[in-house]
């Protein structure tokens, strides 16, 4: 019985903290990129897709004149460059981290959520780092020969970000006129390059004004995306694990009912003689009730918490592995989340045990002690 | 009590021989650490444990032919000590890789610490009847 109550804590708890762990991925790439149009290179429409999405280091850009363009097409409010570097290894690092390099001035996208981090604007020469690399403020690190100064650290983020590197492009200028430039084979040009042009439309229509900018840019090779197109396909991947979260539960929950309820009724068939002599010398029906309900209560509990810890195990420490083999952007939920489906699974598993008992005891008390002593003799 | 005895005796044996394969034979198999193209942290970190895994695989063994509780409660005593190292050396002895996202921080050192805790849970627990087992001895004498 411990088993099939384990079993069903343990199906329902991973597969939970799972889906709602790239529900909040998904919530967090749509909250952080922050603009409503963005135009990157036609041919690094992945390589950026991967970017956000896994932290898979690119390096992308087409010319800087496209933004004048693109601030020209009616009902473009506000534009902002950004350009995306790969690093080569940094110093403190064993693995290639990407350079975001944004513009203070014009920039609406990365510094409403890195004063989160920083409280004051990122000043030249410093750089703020995701949550997986392993520098505090106050550190260096070291990208293409030049030094910078950490400016602070984010929280996770779930997406691509996490090993990211955020600097102004004052400073991706130095690091594109430095000699160790000449290493990163993906670069062919160094002059006026930009990566993606992040675009604020206000109140205008997204689908309007994206269609006017591919119009206007139709001579260039460049890919236009609004932030639906952008995270349709892995929107699809994540409503499918939620399908997926809710037949589970379902499966679960009847697998489990049903193995309870056929257990407990093989189970107090086998200890008929126990109750007909316990009712034969006096105790109540009540009281048979209460020892066999409080049985099916700690064997479900202690099932139930033993299928939480092992699921518990099971995916908070190896939730990096399973964020990479999902290829999907992946944010454990809150403790507070966590807390409540644990209570929900407890309610779950306990009500299972405690109403297949029930079911069970009303065939046994329906009978008469000494039929119940008769039978088994 | 001559059964109580071996029972405790098969399982430090047995716990300490497949810990001893998690700490030697697993990252180099099911669960690899990074690709050692120079002498990097976690390499350094999982050759103590390898060697750590060797000792108590030994150990493991030996007690299969040792039939006195006083060498499996001085196991336990080492098992623990070196669960405990299997924590403290990737963490804050030697380290690991700074990323996150490397494969000895997000699945190696993940695992070993899993396999560790539940080797500390178990040796505690067998230690504990160990005990029991002696006391209940020395009290029917």
């Amino acid at each position: 019985m411990i088993f099939f109550v384990t079993l069903l804590a343990f199906t329902m708890f991973s597969v939970s903290i799972i889906s709602r762990s790239t529900e909040n991925g998904l919530s967090s790439v749509v909250n952080r990129l922050g603009a409503d149009i963005m135009v990157v290179p036609e041919e690094g429409g992945d390589s950026v897709q991967s970017l956000l999405f896994q932290g898979t280091p690119c390096t992308t850009y087409f010319d800087a004149g496209i933004e004048e363009k693109i601030k020209n097409v009616e009902g473009v409010e506000k534009t902002s460059p950004q350009l995306y570097l790969a690093t080569l290894s940094a110093s403190c690092c064993d693995s290639q981290l990407q350079l975001i390099a944004f513009d203070p001035k014009t920039d609406f996208v990365i510094q409403p959520w890195l004063k989160s981090s920083l409280h004051n604007n990122l000043s030249a020469g410093s750089v703020v780092v995701g949550s997986s690399v392993n520098k505090k403020a106050g550190d260096t690190i070291t990208f293409y020969g030049i030094e910078f100064k950490v400016a602070g650290r984010m929280e996770r983020t779930g997406m691509g970000y996490d090993s990211s590197v955020f600097l102004n492009f004052e400073d991706a200028q130095k690091i594109l006129e430095s000699p160790n430039i000449e290493k990163n084979k993906d670069l062919k040009q160094v002059d006026n390059i930009i990566s993606t042009v992040v675009v604020d439309i206000g109140t205008n229509s997204i689908s309007k004004v994206s269609e006017q900018i591919k119009k206007e840019l139709s001579g260039n090779s460049v890919g236009v995306y609004t932030s639906e197109t952008l995270t349709h396909s892995i929107a699809g991947s994540i409503a499918n694990f939620k399908d997926l979260e809710k037949f589970t539960e379902a499966i679960s929950f009847l697998s489990a009912a049903v193995a309870l309820l056929s257990l407990f009724a093989i189970t107090i068939n086998e200890r008929k003689k126990e109750f007909g002599i316990l009712l034969s010398i006096g105790t109540g029906h009540k009281q048979i009730f209460q020892i066999i309900v409080t049985e099916a209560t700690t064997i479900t509990i202690f099932g139930a918490i033993l299928g939480i810890v092992i699921g518990a195990i099971t995916v908070f420490p190896f939730s990096i592995v399973i964020s990479q083999k999902l290829a999907l952007p992946y944010l454990l939920p809150e403790l507070t989340e966590i807390a409540g489906l644990v209570i929900k699974i407890l309610v779950i598993s306990v009500s299972t045990g405690i109403c297949s008992a029930i079911v069970a005891t009303k065939r046994l008390l329906a009978c008469d002690a000494s039929e119940l002593v008769k039978e088994t003799e | 009590m001559e059964k109580k005895v071996s029972k405790t005796s098969i399982i430090t044996g047995i716990s300490f021989i497949i810990y001893a394969l998690a700490l030697t034979v697993g990252p180099n198999t099911l669960y690899q650490g990074c690709a050692a193209e120079k002498m990097m942290k976690c390499t350094q970190s999982l050759n103590v444990l390898f060697w750590i895994g060797i000792v108590l695989g030994i150990i493991g063994i030996v007690n299969f032919f040792i039939k006195s509780d006083i060498y499996r409660l001085v196991a336990s005593v080492v098992g623990i000590i070196a669960g405990i190292f299997a924590f403290l050396i990737p963490t804050v002895i030697i380290g690991a890789c700074s990323m996150a996202t490397m494969p000895c921080r997000a699945l190696t050192f993940p695992v070993i610490y899993v396999l560790s805790g539940i080797f500390i849970v178990v040796t505690v627990v067998n230690g504990i009847l160990l005990l029991r087992a002696r006391k209940t001895q020395k009290d029917s004498e």
